[in-house]
């Protein structure tokens, strides 16, 4: 079922059993897992089914510290969400990231890969993976074209992608959302309000708004938060009237511990001999291989998880960062700025013509390619979200964000580069260069072409210790009994690895727990 | 002769010939055609200007070894002098290249230009700088 919001009285009260508030990739997940259930499931989006600006406006922010895209478009508020504008990258987190490191602040999540793997495996239908063999063996027993470098496999390994179609929520999901009985899909329904019980124990009602002027709550006996890593916090933040610091924020952790993927085009890689490096490329069947360090290797040097990728040198040459390309606040501006860049890349029609002439085998070959990192940041509580002076049209503070680093991010992108260097010499096949933002060993700031994935991660973390996260093992807010968030919000740390694999494999597992507290209560 | 004095004498003869080639060298040709200065990956990635600008950082970086003969040295160090003293251009070549692979094996790397190199390799484009 859908009800366009704007549409309903106001002061209407919408009943459920469960609530999701926001319709992006993890709640969509959810709302999935519970159709055809005997579960009343109220879903409700901000937008509607298409882009709309005024919509958009409504994540409008400041940015400070590190530079990052313009808030109003770094991500999207309509129905499916970001998954909109996904690259379709999937890939398993590590086990390493689920563990605690020494040598990482705040590390360590309270489950471990093993506990998310069936959920992966339920993920991949949701994204449209065939299968979920991230195996690299498996991989080079299909294409005898698919070969590793030749580096030793206790330092540096090979580890595999899978691409999406990219699956679009909002397009491929729509139909069966609006059509399941007993899914009640709200458009234009902007949470602006939490509201709890007496003894901030248990949430009672959500209160929507839209442009309309319309306003209406929804009661319901589980509420799950699935906005995303800057929206989750804000919303929580901005719940003050009955907290003055927010929901779940006894600890002053909403909003902390921002995360993202720092990405940014750092060295290259010079062959000895021209090569395709096949398994790197983005071929079909949609698979490709990037160079990681081994967990012990990791653990040796006591550095961050990161993930090579490569692009021949004469291409990514021409390519600006997206940081340079994603500047305005209109995000289909941005999407249009990266297209363009990437056929001005291919080069000029007399080049193309050229290039359609070469052998095949030669326009694959080349002696360089750029070397760009994707790299896990460590968690630092100074890194966050918090709610700006100014409101948006709805009269919910907007979100600020300040990108901040540690210095480990970069001793860690340094070191390796230089064991990818290491190998690549010891190995015969060529040699490593740095970028010039990465010489001076005791420069800790990361270059202004460093780019975000739009992965926003660990504002609410996940930890047993409500003095160190906000959720708990179960994603439910330590203290109380019935809000719970789904999505990337809930990671301790972000892996080297795009999220949105595990955010729905995360939401799967969650909408499994609340069925499970569905049932128990059912059953008393 | 004993076996000390012996290494020792070798070394340094096969230094002073290395030294009286370097000399002499006046052209590309010749410079690859030199072992002790033609980083074999190194060459095959960059062009000679590039390998002087490294070599030029190295002897900043190291300026303890701002010599041809120290340099020279530290190239043929622990490669057998019969080896280094002979006219044998692709049996020095694959001595040096030996070296160069242990250099990265061991971790004996500099980060030299940006460019991820061997001890070795730094010092033969160091010794191509002051050539």
């Amino acid at each position: 079922m859908h009800t366009d919001a704007r549409n309903l009285d106001n002061g209407t009260v919408v009943t459920g059993d469960i609530c999701i508030i926001g319709a992006g990739a993890a709640g969509i997940s959810l709302a999935l897992e519970f159709m055809n259930s005997n579960y009343q499931v109220i879903l409700l989006e901000g937008g509607g089914f298409e882009y709309d600006d005024r919509i958009q406006e409504l994540y409008n922010g400041k940015t400070t510290g590190q530079p990052y895209y313009p808030m109003k478009s770094s991500e999207l508020h309509y129905f499916g969400g970001t998954t909109a504008h996904w690259g379709g990258m999937c890939a398993l987190f590590d086990p390493i990231a689920f563990q605690k490191r020494s040598w990482i602040n705040e590390s360590g999540w309270p489950i471990t890969q093993e506990t998310l793997l069936p959920y992966y495996k339920r993920a991949s239908v949701n994204v449209d993976i065939d299968n979920n063999d991230f195996d690299l063996k498996y991989w080079l027993k299909q294409d005898p074209g698919f070969v590793p470098l030749p580096f030793d496999e206790d330092v540096v390994w090979s580890k595999i992608w899978k691409f999406s179609k990219p699956t679009r929520f909002g397009t491929k999901y729509r139909d069966k959302i609006v059509n399941a009985k007993n899914v009640h899909l709200y458009t234009y329904a902007n949470v602006v309000d939490i509201t709890a019980n007496e003894s901030i124990q248990k949430i009672h009602t959500v209160t929507a708004k839209n442009y309309a002027g319309k306003t209406f709550t929804v009661t319901a006996s589980y509420f799950i938060l699935a906005c995303a890593g800057i929206q989750n916090p804000r919303i929580l933040l901005a719940a003050n009237k009955q907290v003055s610091k927010g929901l779940g924020n006894e600890n002053d952790l909403v909003g902390r511990f921002f995360m993202e993927h720092a990405e940014f085009k750092s060295a290259e890689l010079w062959l000895y001999q021209k090569s395709e490096l096949n398994l790197y490329m983005n071929v079909q069947p949609r698979v490709r291989a990037e160079l990681a360090i081994k967990p012990e290797k990791q653990a040796e040097f006591e550095i961050l998880n990161g993930m090579v990728s490569f692009t021949p040198l004469d291409y990514a040459k021409q390519m600006p960062s997206y940081i340079q390309l994603w500047n305005t606040p209109d995000p289909r501006v941005n999407e249009e700025q990266s297209r363009k860049a990437m056929y001005r890349t291919s080069g000029s029609l007399m080049h193309r013509l050229v290039e359609k002439f070469k052998s095949a085998e030669s326009k694959k070959k080349h002696q360089a390619f750029q070397m760009t990192l994707r790299l896990e940041q460590s968690p630092n509580p100074l890194s966050r979200v918090t709610l700006g002076d100014q409101k948006d049209e709805l009269g919910v503070p907007q979100a600020n964000l300040n990108w901040a680093f540690t210095p480990l991010e970069k001793k860690s992108i340094r070191k390796i580069y230089e064991i990818i260097g290491q190998q690549a010499g010891e190995a015969g096949i060529g040699r490593v260069r740095l970028m010039e933002e990465l010489w001076d060993p005791n420069d800790e700031t990361l270059p202004v072409t460093t780019s975000g994935g739009w992965h926003h991660m660990g504002t609410t973390r996940m930890s047993t210790d409500p003095k160190k996260g906000v959720v708990d093992a179960d994603c439910k807010i330590h203290g109380i009994q019935n809000l719970f968030i789904a999505g990337s919000s809930c990671f301790p740390t972000g892996s080297a690895v795009n999220p949105t694999y595990t955010i729905v494999s995360l939401s799967i597992r969650l909408a499994d727990h609340i069925k499970d507290l569905l049932g128990a209560s059912r059953n008393v | 002769m004993k076996r000390r004095t012996f290494i020792i004498t070798g070394v340094v003869v096969a230094a002073g010939i290395g030294v009286c080639d370097l000399f002499l060298l006046d052209n590309e040709s010749k410079w690859k055609k030199h072992p002790f200065l033609y980083p074999f990956i190194l060459s095959n990635i960059l062009d000679e200007g590039s390998l002087r600008i490294i070599g030029n950082s190295y002897r900043i970086l190291r300026p303890d070894e701002n010599s041809k003969v120290k340099l020279l040295n530290a190239i043929t160090n622990g490669i057998p002098a019969i080896q280094t003293n002979t006219n044998d251009i692709a049996n020095q070549s694959m001595e040096i290249e030996k070296k160069v692979e242990m250099d990265f094996k061991s971790g004996r790397l500099l980060i030299v230009k940006g460019w991820v190199v061997s001890e070795t390799e730094a010092r033969q484009c160091a010794l191509l700088s002051l050539s």
